[in-house]
């Protein structure tokens, strides 16, 4: 954050010699996935996406889902799977909402306790990656630079993810869980830093629902 | 959105007129075209249960084969958040590292949950049924069976794709949307 906040103040100072530093940075400058997480977690202070969901790992059948997300720094989120159920899973910094339309239920959570049940809450947190995983580089595969994070504490539900970058782009997620299913999540129409309505982080379940204190 | 909520607002309003209609005599049922239960099955949706106003919401895969089930409660994101095993040797739910192990799986999830998810008629409710060899009476809208209300939608499919088993203050979903 103060490292941004530093570039941005020298940014309006000498455009010029940061664009020469830029042009100086080689790829190698960016080429793990580590650097690649922390390019992405500095410069993102907010993102839209699509997302791909497929869970593996029983009997070779595998389990697709999809939808969109939103997230603004620190700890705001909006994750909505679309097909082929409706589930709203909304971090508005302080609770967490899951809204399932079909069953005409809603809970509700202390946000803090629920972090680490979506990688929409790790990825709009400030440093949390950092914090509460071992990160290492995997190198390259499938044109995407990949790290493998793994939980410092057992209690997060997955035995580890990798992450897989492209340009500070966040474009691939592999999560596998302590009985080995797999997730894999693929990211597209990918915009960094749009503005996105304080609204879109709120949410009031409509009347009529179920409302459960998780 | 208003058109399905307004969609929603109906079924609601078709669930508690049923409520109402329970207080009517109970229809004979009939007892032939019994349902067998299939030798393997297989569906995935979501649960949400309320017991007075606390709960638990996942997801949910549930696997059945030739006598032998397995439950998953699985995050949105797919991690297996606890897993329930039912064969012939017992009940077992694994929660991360711990297992436990009983007789049934509604006496295991009553003692680790707090509430008890009744399984073994759960295998024929599932299929919007009631089980065999036990008396039911048929309401408007599903039937009673051993102190559980069952409803499903829709009514009379044997692949519902939504659930709804009460009785006294417990509630537990299913919303189904893969059958195999």
């Amino acid at each position: 954050m103060t490292v941004r906040f530093a570039l941005v103040k020298k940014s309006r100072r000498w455009p010029a010699l940061l664009a020469l530093m830029s042009l100086l940075a080689t790829p190698s400058a960016f080429a793990d996935g580590v650097a690649e997480l922390k390019r992405f977690v500095s410069e993102t202070q907010s993102l839209k996406a699509d997302f791909q969901q497929e869970v593996s790992g029983r009997d070779q059948k595998s389990e697709q889902a999809r939808g969109t997300l939103q997230l603004s720094r620190p700890g705001k989120f909006r994750w909505i799977y679309q097909k082929p159920y409706e589930q709203w899973i909304i971090g508005d910094g302080k609770r967490l909402w899951v809204y399932d339309r079909e069953l005409a239920q809603v809970t509700s959570r202390q946000l803090d306790e629920a972090l680490g049940s979506s990688p929409a809450a790790l990825l709009a947190g400030k440093n949390e990656i950092e914090r509460d995983y071992q990160l290492r580089n995997l190198g390259k595969a499938d044109g995407l630079e990949w790290l493998e994070a793994v939980p410092k504490t057992a209690e997060s539900g997955f035995r580890h993810f990798r992450m897989g970058f492209r340009t500070g782009n966040l474009i691939s997620m592999v999560l596998t869980d302590n009985f080995g299913q797999t997730t894999r999540l693929s990211f597209s129409n990918i915009k960094k830093n749009p503005a996105i309505e304080a609204g879109e982080f709120l949410f009031t379940p409509p009347k009529g629902v179920d409302v459960i204190q998780q | 959105m208003m058109r399905s909520r307004q969609g929603w607002a109906a079924i609601m309003m078709a669930l508690s007129v049923t409520a109402c209609s329970q207080l009517q005599p109970p229809t004979p049922h009939n007892t032939t075209g019994q349902f067998v239960l299939p030798k393997q099955f297989s569906l995935a949706g979501r649960i949400g249960v309320k017991l007075e106003n606390k709960g638990h919401y996942g997801n949910f895969d549930w696997q059945h084969d030739s006598g032998s089930d397995q439950l998953d409660i699985l995050s949105p994101l797919g991690q297996t958040v606890a897993r329930l095993s039912a064969d012939q040797n017992g009940v077992r739910l694994q929660q991360g590292e711990r297992i436990y192990e009983a007789a049934s799986a509604e006496e295991l999830t009553q003692k680790t949950l707090g509430w008890g998810l009744p399984l073994d008629n759960l295998r024929f409710w599932i299929h919007g049924q009631p089980a065999p060899h036990t008396a039911y009476q048929a309401t408007a809208s599903g039937f009673r069976q051993q102190g559980w209300l069952i409803e499903s939608e829709p009514q009379g499919s044997v692949h519902p794709q939504r659930i709804i088993l009460q009785r006294p203050q417990l509630d537990i979903r299913f919303a189904i949307h893969r059958w195999n």
